[in-house]
């Protein structure tokens, strides 16, 4: 009954027939450019630290010639940009091309897509023409501190994704999406950027639950993030939250009552501990002051046949030591480790270099 | 964390038979398969539709050759589980998650991708539309095998070797899955 119930209703769940189209259109392409991919590819690698294979990337600039002629035909700056995005975005975005200079370097508005209330943005960073500083030599990150703003709408939200850093003009992209309470208006737009953080890395280490401990401390910590692939009300008991009240609008959760911030660093990761409780595999990690860095971890444990286990579930809080505010992550993986110790666990360990702060800002209309 | 295929793609004969274009056949073959999985994890049409082009465009870029059909069928519903995970772990829809409507009364998101979006899977039947939603609720580990189960009539040993899980987890999941949903909508 229920299988039936459940192919019925997805039978009428697939692709759109336009994307549909775009992805044969894409493998059509790929097809062509296969011949020229010899030619190209090496010298496409070399310059782009990001990019993707050559027969991709020849299927998306196609695609953008031939639908988007006009707007992109005075924009060469534009084509560079295509590659790392999806054809159907690259069909609608509008090139902008202002840019607006602050502490050495040059933030530029590339090309826009406004719909309804959504818009998707392209930027670029780079070192400011003439300036010998350097800053701008790889992957960077906003750090949310970009707006998109049109004097009209209350509220704005948005996520950045890094796209590639163009080794040739020195200049590193970024998609950003922005969605407004209300639709944007086209005819005044203003976009922002406060910080950037630049010399990003990721390191791979292993984390020794040798000898893991089974009873430890808790306390009920004052969240300020949490998130993961399970629902809240799936969590075992052992971790169940209480929900904010209007007099305390803060969720609180259970957390391992270890090292407190004071014995953690504060421009570097410190492992506070480990514990398997209840079933559960808890890791608490203290990220040091966040506020002008992007420190972040992700863990999983390996099982002997080699099989990657991904959190569960991740609590996050800040403990505050005069002018530091340290930023402390737990991570749950919940069930199915019947013993911790037959796993491996490592982290990858994100961090950042210099954030720099600044005012670049453009205003903008889109035709 | 960097995408990994683990099955291996290489030619040689018996190999599935392509016409002009080798990709057409098999985007068509499997486009229906890609979306609707892709759809029952990241939960909304918007992202669906960027995993099934992410999906294709992986398929071009590393050109496989399948033994056969189950191979192909393997491959991307590997490929596809692999998108999702990546999509979940991006920064924006971890970031998205910290800051879901509600948890300080500060930032308030609206949450796409997260919960159920009605009025998005077409003309189709209250019944059907409560239960695409009821099974949304569920935890993405969940979805994954019930997806795979129900409407890819896979075996459990089937969906373990595709998803790199012991038969054992698999049916684990499935019976707690169930649960969950008998609780819900009865039945099953």
């Amino acid at each position: 009954m229920f299988a039936e119930q459940y192919k019925k209703a997805y039978d009428s769940i697939g692709p759109s027939p336009e994307k549909y189209k775009e992805v044969l259109i894409n493998a059509s392409e790929a097809l062509d450019a296969a011949g020229a991919k010899t030619v190209n590819t090496a010298e496409k690698r070399k310059r782009f630290r990001a990019a993707g294979p050559a027969a991709v990337s020849a299927a998306a600039l196609l695609c953008v010639f031939l639908a988007l002629p006009v707007c992109a035909k005075n924009s060469p700056a534009f084509y560079r940009v295509v590659e790392f995005i999806s054809p159907a975005l690259a069909d609608r975005l509008v090139p902008i091309e202002k840019s607006s200079s602050s502490q050495g370097i040059t933030m530029e508005v590339e090309a826009i897509d406004l719909q309804g209330n959504e818009a998707q943005i392209i930027v670029s960073m780079c070192d400011e023409e003439g300036s010998t500083a350097d800053r701008i030599h790889g992957p960077v990150d906003l750090f949310d501190s970009y707006n998109l703003f049109d004097y009209g709408s209350e509220t704005t939200l948005g996520g950045c994704s890094f796209l590639a850093y163009d080794e040739e003009t020195g200049k590193a992209y970024f998609k950003i999406t922005t969605q407004t309470s209300g639709t944007y208006r086209k005819d005044k737009l203003h976009f922002s950027v406060r910080e950037i953080l630049c010399d990003k890395s990721s390191e791979e280490r292993e984390i020794d639950l040798t000898g893991i401990r089974e009873s430890v401390p808790t306390r009920m910590e004052a969240l300020n993030g949490m998130g993961g692939m399970m629902e809240e009300d799936s969590l075992p008991p052992s971790l169940a939250m209480t929900y904010g009240t209007q007099e305390d609008p803060y969720c609180r959760s259970s957390v391992l009552d270890l090292r407190r911030a004071d014995e953690c660093a504060a421009d570097d990761f410190t492992v506070t501990g480990a514990a398997y409780m209840d079933g559960v595999l808890r890791l608490q990690v203290c990220m040091g002051d966040n506020r002008h860095a992007d420190r972040h971890v992700q863990p999983f444990v390996v099982d002997a046949d080699g099989e990657e286990k991904y959190e569960d579930y991740s609590v996050s809080w800040q403990e505050t030591v005069g002018d530091v505010s340290y930023q402390f992550y737990e991570y749950w993986f919940i069930g199915e480790l019947d013993n911790p110790e037959d796993y491996s666990m490592y982290g990858i360990f994100h961090d950042s270099g210099e954030c720099i702060e600044g005012q670049w800002e453009v205003i903008f209309r889109v035709a | 964390m960097p995408f990994r295929i683990v099955l291996s793609v290489k030619g040689g004969k018996g190999k599935l038979m392509h016409k002009e274009n080798p990709y057409e056949e098999v985007i068509e073959r499997s486009s229906g398969m890609v979306y609707r999985l892709a759809y029952s994890l990241v939960k909304t049409r918007v992202d669906a539709d960027d995993i099934y082009q992410e999906v294709f465009m992986r398929y071009i870029k590393a050109g496989p050759v399948f033994d056969n059909e189950e191979h192909e069928k393997a491959w991307f519903v590997r490929v596809t589980v692999n998108c999702c995970k990546n999509y979940w772990k991006s920064p924006w829809i971890r970031r998205r998650a910290a800051f879901y409507e509600g948890y300080a009364g500060e930032k308030v998101c609206a949450p796409a991708g997260f919960g159920p979006v009605f009025g998005e899977t077409g003309d189709i039947g209250s019944e059907e539309q409560l239960l695409i939603e009821t099974v949304k609720e569920l935890p993405e580990k969940y979805r994954v095998v019930i997806h795979l189960f129900y409407y890819e009539e896979m075996s459990v040993e089937e969906i373990g070797k595709i998803t790199g899980m012991k038969a054992s987890t698999v049916r684990t999941r499935l019976t707690r899955a169930r649960k969950r949903l008998k609780e819900k909508l009865g039945g099953l």
